[in-house]
């Protein structure tokens, strides 16, 4: 009682922000568990149904493959996300003329809305009269290609070359702050010593990043797995569902179909992978520390 | 962890902007016009493009000529507006009148979302018998009327005389008589490198046409009369489904007269560059607009052994609303009521009004193109009405057509699965 006592102002100070976590954040993720154990309709009868929901997302061959789906999309986009930003850091960090507006260039992308970035891309990508194609045409390609609904292929190519446009920026700026960490001695002393470029950014750049790096694999994959309004909006899932993920699958069950019991029991799945990710990923941060 | 200082600050400073740009953004205003002794009716639909502004039209007519009432549109995305009713319904802001799909009033009565409107409707002097069949089978459940028709709209064929008359085919002398027919009438056009038949791949639209073959072809309901379980895969129907399949197929893969994948066939026809086009009623002011005199637009052709043509009707649906008064309630059937009557104003909008009345009106058949398929009201093949199950809107049944087109499953094998999709979601 007396640690209370003694804490008491810190848990005043805490209290704002508590019942605002406890009423938006923890309750719904309780309901969530709940719902996922009823059929539950909206306007109807809730009645338990014990792992019923669960058990039906396990015979779902949709659901499995929108699981699948989302594994393709973090195998593919969490790498890209590490390697492209840590390379567009490098860029406005190294000593050029207008770094500043490359900085700037590279984020720009990150401070627009999903729906603003995936219209403007869908415009971009259709055929018959799309920015891409037209430009194809220009070159001498003479092909009309639907880049979003034409093959499972180029509908993923496409999510993943909006994803990394749309969201390196982020991930650069996490890269820039911890290149701009490194202190400057270790590579005057390098130079010193008649390292070459490559040679610093092998031994002391890449070392240095190790942290964030790992910070931002973590972030990404969670990010990833999550993935959802670009591919809504941008294939909608298709072509013939070859694009549907997770939180899709989520979206189209719970308020599409209004079957709220699946779509519960299937983002209490998706909680528990990305909780087994996470458990790894701090397994591996804790043996770097 | 050890995460560096200035990463923690960039981090917070991100995320502080994020939040901020968000709770920033203009929070809805609603217009709320409250004039002493003027009821205001909260009125939602579904229009866009042609429909949204005819509407617009409509209810500021309405609005001028009605000093007592004051109908408030509200026009909600059409791909989630079934989503928006019943949630807006689920946290009591309900409105007090609503567009419905009629073939979508089966799922908001199982929702709970509307209720039935008999004595509503019998006393603003709405009389059923005027309406067109097709739309009052399905207003109907159970003996008690739950919508009241608007129109009906339904596909067209829409070509370009240009482009016909460019490979030399005379548009006046257009006659379409069966599926081959059109296949080399489209074999023709490609030749001279227009695209022949401006039709996308995804959606609901290849469905649409399936289903308008499936009933060419004598396919019955595809639907049992419970509603209960499919019944295009029966003894009796199950060629029919795979020809007609067949027939969709070989459109996208066998005569190419519909190019892969088009992203945006309105468009594509807009530009000229098409010959046909299949499409709603909604867009013949849309490509007259585009087009002027160069467009055609005629009934749905008959490809197999009789006409049939897929459509849909708007109706209006009283949404389930403990907080709309009797007075409210009076004034909504009073708007309602006024548009049924003065539905050439609707027609404007490209539909076939569902009150049979108004085809007789001067001012409908001075409006252009009309009358040309006025007459495919008799004719029309709705998707069927279930309790639980609207194919339109049905994704699995939507990816599974779209994997026989992008060959991904095989023609008879993909309809069997069809029916099977459709099976257990009605079991659900």
């Amino acid at each position: 009682m007396v640690s209370v006592r003694k804490y008491m102002p810190s848990y005043l100070l805490m209290l704002p922000f508590l019942i605002l976590y406890l009423l938006f954040t923890f309750y719904p993720i309780v309901r969530g568990l709940i719902i996922s154990l009823q059929k539950f309709y909206v306007l109807g009868t809730k009645r338990f149904v014990g792992l019923a929901n669960y058990n039906y997302l396990l015979h779902d061959s949709t659901f499995l493959s929108s699981i699948w789906h989302t594994v393709i999309f973090v195998v593919f986009s969490v790498p890209l996300l590490v390697i492209i930003p840590f390379c567009l850091a490098l860029i406005v960090n190294a000593p050029i003329k207008g770094r500043k507006i490359y900085q700037a260039i590279f984020f720009l992308p990150m401070i627009l809305g999903v729906s603003v970035v995936s219209s403007v891309w869908s415009a971009m990508l259709g055929n018959y009269g799309g920015l891409v194609d037209a430009v194809l045409n220009a070159i001498g390609i003479h092909q009309e290609i639907n880049w979003t609904a034409q093959s499972t292929q180029l509908a993923w190519i496409s999510v993943l070359a909006v994803t990394v446009w749309w969201t390196a920026g982020f991930n650069m700026v996490l890269y820039l702050a911890a290149l701009q960490d490194i202190p400057k001695e270790l590579y005057e002393a390098a130079s010193l010593d008649g390292a070459s470029g490559w040679a610093k950014t092998c031994f002391i750049t890449l070392p240095s990043v190790k942290r964030v790096t790992i910070l931002i694999v973590f972030l990404q994959f969670i990010a990833s797995f999550n993935v959802f309004g670009q591919i809504f909006l941008l294939t909608g899932g298709g072509p013939a569902g070859a694009t549907t993920t997770i939180v899709s699958y989520i979206y189209e069950k719970s308020f599409s179909e209004f079957l709220f019991g699946p779509g519960a029991a299937a983002s209490y799945i998706l909680f528990f992978i990305l909780l087994i990710v996470s458990l790894i990923q701090l397994r591996l941060m804790s043996k770097t520390e | 962890m050890k995460v560096a200082g200035k990463t923690k600050v960039l981090v917070a400073g991100v995320l502080i902007a994020g939040t901020l740009a968000t709770a920033c953004s203009p929070s809805q205003t609603q217009s709320a016009v409250h004039q002493s002794g003027t009821t205001t009716i909260v009125f939602w639909d579904l229009f866009g493009g042609a429909d949204g502004t005819t509407m617009n039209q409509i209810v500021k007519k309405f609005n001028q000529t009605h000093p007592s009432i004051h109908v408030q549109e509200e026009t909600q995305d059409w791909g989630q507006y079934y989503t928006k009713l019943i949630t807006a319904v689920l946290g009591g802001k309900a409105p007090d009148l609503a567009i419905s799909h009629v073939d979508h009033i089966g799922i908001l009565r199982t929702q709970g979302v509307i209720e039935p409107l008999d004595k509503e409707a019998a006393s603003a002097g709405i009389k059923w018998s005027q309406f067109f069949e097709p739309p009052m089978k399905d207003a109907v459940i159970n003996g008690k009327h739950y919508a009241i028709p608007l129109d009906i709209h339904t596909y067209l064929l829409f070509y370009n005389k240009k482009v016909l008359q460019s490979a030399g085919i005379s548009p006046s002398q257009l006659n379409i008589a069966s599926y081959n027919d059109f296949v080399s009438i489209c074999n023709q056009v490609k030749e001279h490198g227009y695209v022949p038949l401006s039709f996308g791949e995804s959606g609901w639209g290849p469905l649409a046409i399936w289903e308008t073959f499936y009933y060419q072809m004598g396919g019955t309901s595809l639907l049992n009369k419970a509603g209960t379980k499919e019944t295009f895969t029966d003894a009796t129907n199950d060629a029919v489904a795979i020809k007609a399949m067949q027939k969709l197929y070989d459109l996208y893969n066998t005569s190419h007269i519909i190019p892969s994948n088009i992203s945006n066939p309105d468009e594509l026809f807009k530009s000229g560059k098409a010959a046909f086009c299949i499409e709603g009623t909604w867009s013949v002011d849309d490509f007259h607009k585009a087009l002027g005199d160069q467009l055609g637009v005629a009934q749905m052709p008959v490809f197999f052994q009789q006409p049939a043509a897929w459509a849909d009707s708007h109706t209006f649906v009283l949404p389930v609303n403990p907080n709309r008064t009797p007075e409210q309630t009076k004034d909504a059937m009073i708007f309602v009521k006024w548009i049924e009557n003065h539905a050439w104003m609707w027609a404007k909008a490209g539909h076939i009004p569902a009150n049979k009345i108004i085809q007789n009106t001067p001012q409908f058949k001075a409006l252009p193109y009309r009358s040309n398929y006025g007459s495919q009201a008799s004719f029309v093949k709705y998707f069927p009405m279930t309790d639980t199950v609207w194919m339109m809107s049905d994704n699995e049944i939507l990816n599974k057509l779209q994997g026989i087109l992008l060959k991904q499953t095989p023609v008879a094998r993909g309809v069997q699965e069809m029916g099977q999709i459709l099976d257990r979601q009605l079991e659900e």
